[in-house]
């Protein structure tokens, strides 16, 4: 999580992931990382996902390449 | 955010084993925007709202003048329009047949309002031989049988039964018991919804 939370070297750009069509894939299995961790990365990484959407606005709507975003099992509630 | 992240060209694909996973206002959001539904059960609670938005985007789409979907079957297609008229024939038939109690009631009705119960009670008179068998051949169109025997049958051997309002201004269906004959209904607001096996005098 410290990893994750604090500045890495080479921080995830969201949006040049969903502009160059890249993969990514994200483990948030709650046996791993534990239910709070899920939790917290699953909402930033909601919320990174619509800011890097919204952020397409400079570009033109027909030259927006098509991102989609796959979530299983997901969760916006704690148990 | 799932409701304006579509012009810019981000897609969505939930996949959950239920709706309570979702909070209530994410669940309207996801339900009120999706393109695509689809369940993998029709017993689970969650899934019956999913099955429900199925059939009345199937329902949309069989009207003539609906606009086409690219997920559902073209609305030109001869079995489905065949369908409709049938069924708008036999909603006028049905309301004629109805008709009589309607007017006698009224007559008697003038000076104030029905109460509930007198309603729910003219509904289960007015439930003819005609009306049922209306609303069983209603109940076997939406839920994809060619015939009501065909319904029946498949009723006969589950657990749960398709069942639809008595009302006769009213098709809304949904997955009761096998014997409910006074099952909630969504759209009436009242307790007027009977099963398959019910309207057919099997129980």
């Amino acid at each position: 999580m410290r990893r994750i939370l604090t500045e890495p070297r080479e921080p995830l750009r969201f949006r040049s992931i969903m502009d160059r069509s890249e993969i990514l894939l994200v483990n948030l299995a709650r046996g791993r990382i534990g239910e709070d961790s899920a939790a917290l990365l699953g909402s930033l990484l909601v919320t990174t996902i619509g800011l890097a959407g919204f952020s397409r606005a400079n570009v033109p709507e027909d030259q927006r390449p098509d991102f989609h975003s796959i979530w299983t099992s997901f969760r916006t509630s704690r148990r | 955010m799932i409701s304006e992240l579509r012009k810019y060209h981000v897609a969505l694909t939930l996949a959950n084993q239920h709706l309570s996973q979702l909070e209530p206002d994410v669940r309207d959001a996801v339900l009120g925007n999706v393109g695509s539904l689809i369940a993998f059960s029709r017993r689970a609670t969650g899934c019956r709202v999913a099955v429900a938005g199925i059939r009345r985007a199937i329902r949309t789409n069989r009207s003539d003048d609906a606009p086409q979907s690219p997920y559902l079957p073209a609305a030109d297609d001869r079995r489905g329009a065949v369908n409709t008229v049938q069924r708008r024939h036999r909603t006028a038939t049905c309301s004629q047949g109805i008709m009589p109690t309607d007017s006698v009631f009224s007559s008697g009705a003038h000076s104030g309002h029905r109460s509930r119960e007198t309603e729910e009670f003219m509904s289960r008179i007015a439930l003819s031989g005609v009306l049922r068998q209306s609303k069983l051949a209603t109940l076997a169109e939406i839920e994809g049988f060619e015939s009501t025997d065909a319904l029946i049958a498949a009723s006969a051997v589950d657990s749960v039964s398709p069942g639809i309002c008595t009302k006769p201004d009213c098709d809304y269906s949904t997955e009761v018991e096998p014997d409910q004959d006074r099952g909630w209904c969504e759209v009436c607001g009242q307790q007027t919804v009977a099963s398959a096996l019910i309207l057919a005098g099997l129980i």
